[in-house]
């Protein structure tokens, strides 16, 4: 709408002038280049400032462009469980009565510290984040954007959540988070949980179709609460058998996993470093070249002009400190 | 026959008017004659260029000055018993200030009082070519020639001078006093070096100086050559204008007819 005002910016090459004196009689008056072209300039510099004013207020802003990066990394999803039994501590071993109490740090904590150590190491790999417990909550689509990715990361260790653990909701929300975006460089979905689930056919059926359709590769990197948790990595499985139904639902869902066709590889977390060893191999496994499109921000030109106007104007000013506004 | 004043006998050699007691106790030891003047009552005509430029006002209102001598010339002309009259005109002949020779003591108060509340007609703003202020002025002397034996021209005469001369054709017996009324902001260029932008009033010319020194001087001599001209312009008629820049001074006039010799 500011713009309509644009045809202000001819007032001053119009021929009637307001602003120039008034004589009876300017014949005998001798012509002169020098004024005339410093009459030119005047109007042009008036007529410039005012478009220039105009334009400004009317905060041009230049479109929003997609430009194309290539870094190295990995479009990793990560799906961090934030039940209750997450703000539960790691008991690896009951202290003798001669040992010290040992500071301990809760599993949420070392599964924050351990992702923040890949953010921090990894930036220019494109993360979504998304917390569950009885729903999923995605925290972030995929950015790059570090900062944003932390905060998420901190503000899961706020308060308690709920009980309950809703696993195939949060996968299946977790697996949404890939659906048509372009296939740009190797995928993978980081699952960080102390516990399975048991999962029923159709939940199952779709997060075997969305991880192999969107071609994910996933973790599962398992924090162990006890020494009593089951042990999934070196679990013969002829022992524990190939039902996915049978024993812990730790198991059964490893074994869902294990069955679904995508590379897939579990960790097992039961300290900080093994966290850390974890999420290094991770990291070592998805450093691979990744193309992906960065929006840039329309910018506005609306100072630009205005600074312009500043130096236009200046330049009317000086002109006006020499002009003669009455003649007597 | 009212004595006016001596004269050399070599200037006005008519010995019957000798005046032996004056030319004894003259200094110089010349003959001395009386001038002596019979009182006749005239007409008078003022004929005023109220076009958009006399409007102007500079260092002085041109019309001011107009008003200031029809005042003048009212008082004057009231005391020697001579009638006045007014014609007015800028495109066109101005009907509406228009007053017909007459007699009386507030005729010049009168008059100047019309031209100080006149305006420029509404047609006359959108610029003036010469020819139709030309006419304007022919009709004006058509008026006044009927019965004057003097006529005032006031006007700026900004504006051609082809065709003035002829157009005074009808005053031919009469003795035509053209007042040129000027302005000193139009014709003494502004002190310091300046830009300058003006536009002629009632018209859309303008102009843009950079007053330099040489600029200037152009300007004041350029206003030199226009006064020359209009003198050369009167000339072919045996009339002298008489050129007011700063404001009308009786004096000036009165020493303007003393050197047409006319006292």
């Amino acid at each position: 709408m500011v713009l309509l005002l644009i045809p202000l910016a001819l007032l001053p090459v119009l021929p009637k002038q307001r602003d120039a004196i008034r004589l009876p009689w300017i014949d005998w008056l001798p012509e002169d280049d020098a004024g005339t072209r410093l009459h030119v300039i005047w109007k042009i510099l008036a007529s410039v400032t005012i478009g220039l004013l105009v334009i400004g207020l009317a905060k041009p802003i230049s479109p929003a462009g997609v430009i194309e990066r290539v870094g190295r990394g990995a479009e990793l999803s990560i799906l961090l469980d934030r039940s209750a039994s997450m703000d539960s501590q790691i008991r690896r071993k009951i202290n003798k009565d001669y040992q010290s109490k040992q500071s301990t740090k809760t599993k949420n904590d070392i599964a924050r510290e351990a992702l923040s150590w890949l953010l921090n190491q990894r930036p220019e790999n494109r993360y979504a984040l998304t917390v569950f417990h009885v729903v999923a909550m995605r925290v972030t689509d995929f950015i790059d954007d570090i900062q944003l990715l932390q905060a998420g990361l901190d503000a899961s260790a706020i308060g308690r959540g709920a009980k309950e653990t809703n696993m195939g909701a949060a996968l299946l929300s977790a697996i949404e988070g890939f659906d048509r975006r372009p296939y740009t460089g190797s995928r993978a979905l980081l699952l960080v949980s102390d516990g399975g689930a048991r999962l029923d056919k159709s939940t199952r059926s779709k997060i075997q179709q969305g991880l192999r359709r969107n071609q994910i590769s996933l973790y599962f990197i398992y924090v162990k609460s006890g020494i009593n948790n089951a042990d999934l990595i070196n679990t013969d499985l002829q022992t524990i058998g190939t039902n996915a139904d049978s024993r812990s639902e730790e198991v059964a869902l490893h074994l869902f996993f294990k069955g679904i066709g995508v590379p897939y590889q579990v960790f097992e977390a039961d300290d900080e470093l093994s966290m850390q060893d974890a999420v290094a191999t991770i990291d070592q496994q998805q450093n691979l070249p990744l193309t992906y499109f960065q929006k840039t921000p329309g910018s506005d030109h609306s100072r630009l002009l205005f600074i312009c106007a500043l130096l236009s104007v200046t330049a009317l000013g000086l002109l006006a400190l020499v002009r003669l506004e009455k003649l007597n | 026959m009212n004595f006016i004043s001596h004269a050399k006998l070599i200037d006005q050699p008519d010995p019957r008017r000798l005046d032996l007691r004056a030319s004894i106790g003259s200094l110089g030891k010349d003959w001395l004659v009386r001038v002596n003047q019979q009182r006749v009552a005239i007409t008078i005509s003022v004929i005023v260029d109220v076009s958009p430029g006399m409007h102007f006002h500079g260092a002085f209102k041109k019309l001011e000055v107009v008003a200031h001598f029809l005042e003048a010339l009212g008082y004057s002309a009231a005391a020697l018993g001579d009638s006045t009259g007014l014609y007015a005109f800028d495109h066109k002949l101005r009907d509406d200030l228009i007053v017909p020779a007459r007699f009386g003591r507030a005729v010049g108060l009168n008059l100047a009082q019309m031209i100080r509340g006149c305006s420029a007609s509404g047609d006359s703003r959108k610029g003036i070519v010469s020819e139709s202020r030309i006419a304007a002025l022919g009709d004006c002397v058509s008026l006044a020639a009927e019965t004057s034996s003097l006529v005032f021209i006031l006007s700026d005469y900004h504006w051609s001078l082809d065709g003035l001369v002829s157009a005074l054709d009808p005053l031919a017996d009469a003795l035509v006093v053209p007042v040129v009324v000027w302005d000193p902001v139009e014709t003494e260029p502004p002190s310091g070096s300046r830009l300058l932008s003006v536009q002629q009033m009632g018209a859309a010319q303008s102009r843009h100086l950079w007053l330099t020194p040489k600029l200037k001087q152009q300007w004041v001599e350029n206003v030199e050559q226009r006064k020359r001209h209009l003198s050369d312009v009167f000339a072919t008629r045996d009339i002298k204008p008489f050129i007011v820049t700063n404001g009308f001074d009786c004096e000036a006039m009165s020493e303007y007819f003393m050197g047409l010799g006319l006292q």
